[in-house]
């Protein structure tokens, strides 16, 4: 031991490896999450492709309604994306009346019943994408609800065939975060993930034919601002991801000294441990407001760089637009479509930008699931158990061993006999004593 | 244009660079106010809260308070401005078409009332049934030796299944709730722009209005209706944080009950280590009566002071009066002549050794813990008061010795290690007094004769209290106190107790035989 050692503060010290058992980042108590709780991302997990088949697996029931649910979402997208369009052509017409109008044609004005027809078309048209899209997240959420159901109920029926030995090795703790916190996970973000993927890249997609259709000179131009838009969602996500496993982490270690300390508050005192809990504190706390403030401005970058690039859009568009206005190329209401259809655009590149990452979270919380369910079992009863009548209630210990691990015998070759006694109440005593037995080694 | 769109985007990141600051910079002072608080608290305080409590309101109350900061800051700044900034354009080109903005703020108004008036009490209950569902598993997993030996899986299965579907379908519920807003949201906006469609056509034919007046009217819409919406989900979600803020408040404002003075006095170095007890009574906080009355006697430095009473006697709460983790509530504590409510907290635990009844250790190594309550010290020393507890044989036995990692709670040693290494962290302190709160209960006779032969030897200057169970552990005593419920009702030597008290006589008795006690 050096001296330097001596001087070193026992709390931070600790602190540093506080919960050596969980391998995962912390402050994920059983309770963490909650329903509305974030989700915890930019975890990956160990064996993506198996994880993501058997979480196939649980999703087989439910074929037929995510078959729905894909139809829904082309439909859906399909109606709102045809949407800009048909306003686009209800513009053209108000604005041709007018032209009509100030050029002093008899007789002219704005059409007001193609208008009207339009809009009606139009109000069916929105109605409908949104009965198609609420149908979808009303069947996508029961799949995702109850396949969390199946899985929860698939855990408690997992404990209870569990050999007590690996309990030696868990908290409770951990499984709980298993049934509760990893399984919201997975039934949040598998709601999340399926309809976005879906409606996003037909989005995607869907509204690239509109805008070719309208002018692909315009298009160019706007796919042009993509990249620049690609690459700056991915940095800022990259970034922001960094920072927010970072703070998670010091959050854990802030709330595992905080536990400790208030936990042994008594010892704490009696010590004058005070002002060391406090400076051991602090330190950790500068960390995490460090991190904390930078995920949270990274995070919020997002969205004042998606608008930015949905104004660079709208800025080109215009311009092009109006010039191909003049030239007789496009439509007045074309423009008033295509805007729109930039604005939709940006949207969905954001979201499958981070589809990718729901995914990871997915997998990362299902996996643990996963292992926890093909844990090694207990060598369930013999293959021919021998019948329980005529034994005399006499309980032989022969060459026993037992320790909580493998590598840790507690008991060696314990040899006893126990006899049968007339005590009617003996076989009680002995499964009482057993049990205690065990608690205490 | 692009300069526009440029300048809102600064102003925006900036924004959120200040809002991330502030937000995250007034949780950590929110933190540090708290934990400094409640390090400051007197166990009357840490009971009135309770420790877990203490502890949540410490970490998820913060986090709560943190995140609806972040979202508040960069939505209070940012909704106005976007809706007030909307609305001006929408009141400069005064085309009377104000009402649409009208409806539609109201109509996403009344959508996310009604939709967050349906699934926030589900919300509620929700929490309340993950709890119920926590418990149910935690019931499973602390039973599960005596599920297995009763064979009663079958029907732990079947409560879990109880609270799960419970469960699933409030979740049902709410998710499905919730799945109707965005779509409905959308429709309201769309219906909103062939409103406008419609009512500006009819301007427009009559030459009130231009083509591109409405088309930039639609987007103030649109910006007006979004910045209404965020402003309405804060407010609803507001509601979540203000309870979190209570309680924060509550610990902060917390009066504590053991002060120290103004001008705290300061111990003379001539005595060392002589407790008096002069007609103390003692009351729980909120409690009916009295738990001690009428206590009086000394400790002598150099000696031994044993105290012994059955469980409920006030044994424990008689040791932790000395080093104020509560404040007497009559007479007078005196240590080396000076009431102890007279010096500082700090000065007068820097006095005592104290190993309290269960054993606490903290994260880290065994050193770490055994140095705990010192600056510095020195190998041999530490070595030297690990062999007075007994404790070295099992910290050699370890491969990293002093630096065997202990975690949190002291989780990977057992009992007997734990009570060690609290003796041990105590012994390094070299006090002037000593406190063992029943310390000895988990080792076993012959070790914990061991260390009381290496406790005589060792401290041999020093004020010695020891409170057990055994009559074995204190016949030796220089003095013995017999507690019961909560007065003294002996006070000698193990013969003249013996002799002249009969609560002592029973204890005796009950422990040892005749002969053995002689
Ligand atoms: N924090 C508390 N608040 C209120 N009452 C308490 C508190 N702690 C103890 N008591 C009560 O005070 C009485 C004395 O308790 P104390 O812990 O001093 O007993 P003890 O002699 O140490 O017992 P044991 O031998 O079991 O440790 C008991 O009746 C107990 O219920
Ligand atoms: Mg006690």
């Amino acid at each position: 031991m050096s001296d330097a050692n001596h001087n070193q503060n026992p709390v931070s010290g600790g602190t540093s490896n506080a919960r050596p058992s969980e391998g995962r980042p912390m402050g994920r108590g059983p309770m963490g999450g909650g329903p509305m709780g974030g989700m915890h991302m930019g975890e990956n997990a160990k064996d993506f492709k198996g994880t993501m088949k058997k979480l196939i697996d649980y999703l087989k029931p439910f074929l037929f309604s995510i078959f729905i649910v894909i139809t829904l979402a082309i439909g859906s997208s399909v109606f709102s994306i045809a949407g800009p369009k048909i306003l686009g052509k209800a513009t053209t017409k108000i604005f041709e009346g007018l032209v009509g109008k100030v050029s002093g044609i008899p007789g002219a004005g704005v059409d007001f019943s193609y208008i009207e027809n339009i809009i009606l078309l139009l109000i069916g048209l929105y109605v409908v994408s949104a009965l198609f899209s609420f149908t979808q997240g009303y069947i996508i959420s029961g799949v995702a609800q109850k396949v969390s159901f199946n899985l929860r109920r698939d855990i408690s029926e997992k404990i209870n065939r569990l050999p007590l030995k690996y309990f030696d090795t868990k908290t409770h703790g951990e499984v709980l975060s298993r049934v509760t916190n990893d399984i919201d996970t997975v039934s949040q973000t598998l709601n999340q993930s399926m309809s976005q993927i879906i409606t996003s890249v037909i989005t995607i997609i869907g509204v690239l034919v509109m805008m070719f259709s309208i002018s692909w000179l315009m298009t160019v131009a706007a796919i042009l601002i993509l990249p620049i838009s690609m690459v700056l969602t991915a940095f800022v996500i990259k970034n922001s991801q960094k920072y927010f496993k970072q703070q998670q982490a010091f959050l854990g270690q802030v709330n595992g000294h905080v536990e400790e300390i208030f936990g042994g508050h008594l010892i704490m005192k009696a010590f004058n441990g005070e002002k060391r809990a406090v400076e051991a504190f602090d330190g950790l706390n500068d960390k995490l407001y460090r991190s904390a403030w930078k995920s949270q401005f990274l995070s919020g970058m997002m969205m004042p760089i998606m608008i930015f690039i949905g104004n660079l859009g709208f800025v080109l568009v215009s311009i092009l637009g109006g010039w191909l206005a003049i030239k007789k190329t496009i439509e007045v209401g074309d423009i008033l479509s295509f805007i729109q259809y930039v604005r939709q655009f940006t949207q969905p590149i954001a979201q499958v930008a981070q589809i990718s990452n729901i995914i990871q979270s997915t997998a990362a919380a299902a996996e643990r699931v996963f292992e926890f369910l093909e844990e090694d079992e207990e060598v369930s009863d013999t293959a021919n158990p021998v019948s329980p009548q005529g034994i005399i209630g006499e309980v032989l210990f022969k060459n026993v061993h037992f320790g909580y691990r493998q590598d840790k015998i507690v008991v060696n070759n314990l040899n006893a006999v126990i006899k049968k006694q007339l005590n009617p109440l003996m076989p009680i005593c002995l499964l009482r004593h057993c049990l205690m037995a065990m608690t205490w080694f | 244009m692009l300069l526009i769109a440029l300048l809102s985007m600064a102003a925006t990141v900036i924004v959120s660079f200040l809002g991330a600051r502030v937000a995250a910079g007034l949780s950590k002072k929110l933190r540090e106010n708290v934990f400094r608080k409640v390090v400051s608290f007197s166990s009357t305080e840490f009971e009135k809260f309770s420790t877990a409590s203490l502890i949540t309101r410490s970490t998820n109350d913060i986090q709560q308070i943190q995140m609806m900061m972040v979202m508040l800051l960069r939505i209070v700044f940012y909704a106005p401005i976007l809706g007030v900034g909307g609305i001006i354009k929408v009141l400069n080109s005064d085309y009377s078409m104000g009402w649409i903005i009208v409806i539609a703020v109201g109509a996403i108004l009344i959508l996310v009332i009604v939709l967050f008036g349906v699934a926030i009490p589900k919300f509620k209950m929700i929490q309340k049934l993950v709890d119920q569902l926590n418990l149910v598993t935690r019931e499973i997993l602390s039973g599960i030796m005596v599920i297995r030996a009763f064979n009663t899986q079958k029907h732990e299965e079947k409560k879990f299944e109880k609270a799960n579907w419970d469960l699933t379908k409030t979740n049902l519920f709410v998710t499905r709730t919730m799945s109707l807003m965005m779509p409905l949201m959308m429709l309201i906006m769309n219906a909103i722009t062939l409103l406008i469609i419609w009512v500006g056509a009819r301007q427009i034919d009559q030459g009130a209005m231009q083509v591109g007046n409405m088309m930039a009217f639609i987007q103030y819409a649109m910006q007006i209706i979004m910045s209404f919406l965020m402003i309405s989900m804060v407010s609803i979600m507001l509601p979540r944080a203000t309870v979190s803020a209570e309680r924060i408040g509550e610990v902060l404002d917390a009066e504590i009950s053991v002060k120290d003075l103004p001008n705290p006095q300061h111990f003379f170095s001539t005595q060392k280590g002589l407790i008096e007890f002069r007609d103390v009574s003692f009351r729980y906080p909120g409690a009916e009566e009295d738990v001690l009355s009428g206590i009086s006697f000394s400790a002598q430095p150099g000696q031994t002071t044993a105290f012994i009473g059955s469980t409920g006697s006030g044994k424990t709460t008689l040791i932790n009066l000395i080093p104020r983790f509560y404040d007497i509530t009559g007479g007078q504590i005196l240590i080396n002549g000076i009431d102890i409510k007279k010096v500082s907290q700090h000065d007068l635990r820097e006095k005592i050794g104290y190993v309290p009844q269960k054993a606490i250790l903290f994260s880290g190594t065994i050193e770490s813990n055994l140095v705990y309550g010192v600056e510095s010290t020195t190998e041999t020393e530490l070595t030297k008061a690990a062999a007075t507890a007994q404790a070295i044989d099992f910290i050699r036995s370890k491969e990293e010795g002093f630096a065997a990692n202990i975690s949190q709670g002291g989780a990977n040693v057992s009992g007997g290690q734990k009570q060690r290494l609290s003796i041990g962290r105590a012994l390094v302190k070299k006090p002037e007094i000593y406190i063992f709160d029943d310390s000895f209960s988990a080792l076993d006779f012959k070790t914990e004769a061991a260390l009381r032969k290496a406790l005589r030897e060792e401290k041999t200057d020093s004020t010695v209290l020891i409170v057990a169970q055994r009559i074995s552990t204190i016949m030796n005593a220089d003095q013995i106190i017999v507690l019961d419920e909560g007065k003294i009702v002996g006070k000698g030597k193990h013969h003249e107790l013996m002799e002249n008290c009969e609560v002592y006589q029973q204890i005796a008795l009950s422990q040892l035989s005749r002969e053995e006690l002689a």
